[in-house]
């Protein structure tokens, strides 16, 4: 638990600019990384700020219907974080501390509502708790209203929990168990280890899933549209600004607004959290160290709480289960293959997705490794830019940053719309900022002495990266390439503006037909696309072995 | 600037290329079932309205021309930031369906180009533009309807009257069971605040608008949300188009649809969007739109009516002739009232 510095000493950005003409690779690296930012988010970002004009902005920041909806974005997103980080806790701390049973599939449960579209898990969710829910209105007889704040707020709770526990389950597996052991040998037991030695460790780690989930779920589209009903957020404002009242300025304004709360995000990160740093992975060796675990009453309660949780997701899947195989759900329950033929075998769009999204995760997750190692053991002018950049595309909508592209890159030199480069590049930008979050947890918790050990056995910078950094990183970047594949699957808003005839995408098509009313297909393609990630990470795993962590996140 | 007017310029110039090339018989051939041979030209749209009807629009299309279309569903809004977005250098040629106040924005924006369709007196004069910038294909009028099972379950026994008209809607016992389309953020919404002030009158549609609000439990973005959540049975009554109401009830959650006195309506228009690719295969593919044929094709898959007056209507419907529609509906003052009336039916 040393607190240190990493890296090189300062000492003003002239004797950065020093250190990086000695290493020629690395400066061509970040200048071709700041090249890239500058062309594919600052531009296009300029390029839709300059749509709306004074008075929108005017209109925005005065007019009583949108401050409401942002005083809405900051509360709804502040209580459903709140609840995600306390289940994902729960969850990560009961996969890795407890020898419970049924782990291995609670793991595999808790990733699925990440892996369906939110259109469909929506849509059951209300089938099953809403107003004429299946088990609150006709087997517990009650009177509910999913829709508003409430609803929203477990919508979202459920849908955001899995990002909060593969974060903290990352933070909890990098804890060195010595300390643990340590603390017990000392007399520490129960709660009073939990609390002293483990949370503590943790601290770090938990700020920052909370900050990630956070700035994912103020930007969420999916669940306030779906659940929201009367209660309106900036995501889903900008959206309807854009579509339903023409008034692409004042979407973009909106957008915009989403920055203000990743900006605070962005500094307390940077301000308050980097003094804090708990570094638990020395090099000095830990094998055949067992991690301390809960005692049976604990473990139990935990049995139960993942039970509950696991019991709740799978009811939901269970409906779009349902919904794809019956001719009509909730008329006529016979079994049909019909709409698993009409929305996947004869479509196309699950390929492209799963091409586009295959790419998407091998990109934001070296991308991500490679920025997180430039900002976090590199010393060079413009590092703390280059910090904001990587994740500023997480705060905005994803239809500003469809919208944003569109506009960027509508013609000549770089036309790109109506190509599956454009909806890559939509998905990226998206994704980026959970690779790089990802990768930069995992690499504060490794001491960089190891790397400087490296560095003073003659190894440059990319030696050390490849040999001592990537295998270290084994979870982390695990974390982000399963991580960005699912969510690329199914993104929405971000590709919206981004599809065409030729390529359009299985997360597109399905909202498409659920809004026509044709649910058996939608969730038909929704099952195919859960059925594409689960069958993509078996051969992944096949592949890479132990090389990778899929379902032991 | 000196670029735009050079793109004018060079446009104007293609223009009247394509204008002197109309009487050549190498582009305008026709084949023996006396339609224009386009084989190996290629159609892209944007769709916003249901899939299956623009697919056999599009397998008919290419079945008389030759012609490849490709297309996808974007709902209005959407299509129409797009078209905007990429004005400079369009991806699609065609904008079908969506409402026509959406058409009409097109058209204000430049967005679209007019075309003078040789079978534009198949389709009434009042259901397409009259400069030629879009057409009619079917129209969509609004409906209410109603949950079958639940009205004869919970409502019938208390000797409550199903609601069939405007006023019905403001009995107390539907407080809170009434789904609506927003009409910030929905045609179809718009269309009903839009042609209840224009029936009633100012005064009088205000005040029934502020009592009708109460009794709405939500305002959804889509419009066609209303008639899923009422099928489910999630709320008693559906405050939309009827084709929404009957596709649902098609499918199995019976739904009683009225169209009530007055009822707005709106269009479903086609658009030729300016600067496309090939306009020649464009302007066929409109003329075709109007034709009896497409409008069977889309009656059977929409329920809606044809704006063509040779069209049978839908199955159980009356003809347009007696609809009881509010046809003085002025769906341009709709249009330029948009903000204004949102503002004051959101207001409290």
């Amino acid at each position: 638990m040393n607190e240190q510095h990493t890296g090189h000493e300062h000492t003003g950005w002239q004797a950065e600019m020093k250190v990086l003409l000695r290493e020629p690779p690395l400066l061509i690296s970040i200048t071709v990384l700041f090249l890239l930012f500058g062309l594919f988010i600052i531009y296009p970002f300029i390029k839709i700020l300059m749509v709306p004009d004074a008075e929108h902005w005017m209109r925005a920041l005065t007019a009583k219907e949108f401050l409401e909806v942002f005083s809405h974005t900051l509360f709804s997103s502040l209580v459903a974080t709140t609840t995600a980080i306390i289940f994902g806790f729960i969850f990560a701390y009961a996969v890795n501390y407890t020898n419970m049973p049924g782990k291995r599939f609670f793991q595999i449960v808790a990733l699925l509502p990440t892996m369906a579209p939110s259109v469909v898990t929506g849509l059951a969710f209300i089938m099953l708790f809403g107003r004429r829910g299946f088990i609150t209105w006709h087997v517990l007889h009650l009177q509910t209203d999913l829709y508003g704040p409430v609803g929203l707020w477990v919508a979202q709770t459920i849908a955001f929990f899995p990002l909060a526990y593969i974060t903290i389950s990352g933070v909890l597996k990098s804890i060195s168990p010595n300390l643990e052991l340590a603390a017990q040998n000392l007399g520490a037991r129960g709660w009073y280890l939990f609390r002293t030695v483990t949370l503590r460790l943790a601290t770090p780690g938990l700020a920052s899933a909370f900050l990630l989930v956070g700035i994912n779920s103020l930007a969420d589209f999916g669940n306030p549209m779906l659940v929201g009903g009367n209660y309106h957020v900036l995501a889903t404002e900008a959206y309807t600004q854009v579509t339903g009242a023409w008034d692409l300025p004042m979407g973009a304004v909106l957008s915009v607004f989403l920055v203000i709360p990743t900006l605070l995000v962005f500094f307390v990160q940077r301000y308050y959290l980097e003094k804090n740093s708990y570094v638990t992975v020395t090099g000095k060796p830990v094998a055949g160290l067992i991690r301390v675990t809960a005692g049976p009453v604990a473990t139990w309660c935990f049995f139960a709480f993942c039970a509950v949780l696991c019991a709740a997701i799978l009811m939901i899947i269970g409906v779009v289960f349902l919904f794809a195989f019956t001719v009509a759900f909730g008329a006529d329950y016979t079994f049909t293959l019909q709409y698993f033929r009409e929305g996947v075998v004869q479509s196309k769009v699950l390929l492209h997705s799963w091409s586009a999204s295959m790419i998407t995760a091998a990109t934001t997750t070296i991308l991500g490794i490679a920025l997180a190692f430039l900002t976090i053991r590199k010393h060079f002018p413009g590092r703390t830019v280059m910090d904001f950049l990587a994740m500023l595309p997480v705060s905005l909508p994803g239809t500003f940053i469809g919208l944003a592209l569109i506009l960027a890159f509508n013609e000549a030199p770089l036309e790109l719309t109506g190509t599956m480069a454009i909806i890559i590049l939509g998905m990226t930008l998206r994704q980026l900022p959970v690779g790089y979050r990802q990768a930069v947890a995992g690499l504060k918790q490794i001491d960089a002495s190891m790397e400087q050990a490296s560095a003073n056995l003659g190894a440059n910078s990319f030696t050390t990266f490849r040999s001592i950094i990537l295998p270290m990183l084994k979870n982390s970047l695990s974390v982000s390439f399963v991580y960005a594949f699912m969510r690329s699957m199914n993104t929405l808003s971000t590709v919206i503006f981004l599809v065409s005839p030729e390529w359009n995408l299985a997360s597109i098509n399905i909202m498409s037909l659920a809004d026509q009313g044709f649910l058996p297909t939608a969730s038909a393609t929704a099952v195919g696309m859960m059925l594409t990630i689960y069958l993509t990470f078996g051969i992944v795993k096949l592949i890479l072995r132990d090389k990778i962590n899929i379902f032991d996140l | 600037m000196k670029w735009k007017a050079l793109a004018a310029a060079v446009l104007a110039g293609t223009m009247m290329l394509a204008a002197g090339c109309g009487g050549d018989s190498s582009s305008g051939a026709k084949t023996e079932g006396g339609e224009q041979n386009l084989k190996g030209k290629k159609l892209v749209m944007y769709v916003s309205f249901h899939e299956d009807t623009a697919k056999e629009l599009a397998d008919q299309f290419k079945k008389k021309t030759g012609a490849e279309v490709s297309f996808i569903r974007l709902p209005t809004g959407e299509a129409l930031a797009r078209i905007t977005a990429e004005k400079d250098s369009p991806k699609a040629d065609i904008w079908l369906g969506g409402t026509s106040d959406a058409h009409a924005k097109a058209k204000a924006d430049g967005l679209t180009e007019a075309y003078k369709s040789p079978n534009a007196n198949m389709i009434l004069p009042e259901y397409q533009d009259k400069d030629g910038y879009w057409y009619g294909t079917y129209l969509e009028v609004m409906s209410i309807g109603y949950n079958e099972n639940r009205f004869k379950e919970e409502f019938e026994p208390k000797g409550i009257k199903a609601p069939e008209t405007l006023e019905d809607l403001l009995k107390p016992e539907f407080k809170g069971e009434i789904i609506a389309p927003d009409p910030r953020k929905s045609g179809t919404g718009l269309t009903f605040i839009s042609s209840v002030l224009q029936s009633m009158g100012e005064e009088k549609g205000w005040e029934y608008l502020k009592q009708l609000k109460g009794q709405v439990a939500q305002f959804t973005p889509s419009g066609f949300a209303p008639a899923q959540k009422t099928g489910a049975g999630e709320y008693l009554i559906a405050l939309n188009f009827i084709s929404d109401q009957m596709l649902v009830s098609q499918k199995g959650q019976k739904i009683h649809s009225t169209i009530y006195k007055d009822a707005g309506w709106t269009l479903c228009p086609v658009s030729i969007i300016k600067n496309s690719a090939d306009k020649e295969v464009a302007q066929a593919f409109v003329d075709y739109c109007l034709t009896k044929e497409a409008g069977e094709i889309l009656v059977r898959t929409t329920n809606g009516v044809a704006c063509n007056p040779d069209v049978a209507p839908p199955e159980g419907q009356k003809p347009l002739s007696e609809l009881p529609l509010f046809k003085e509906y002025n769906m341009e003052k709709a249009g330029e009232d948009k903000q204004m009336n949102c503002d004051k039916f959101f207001a409290e």
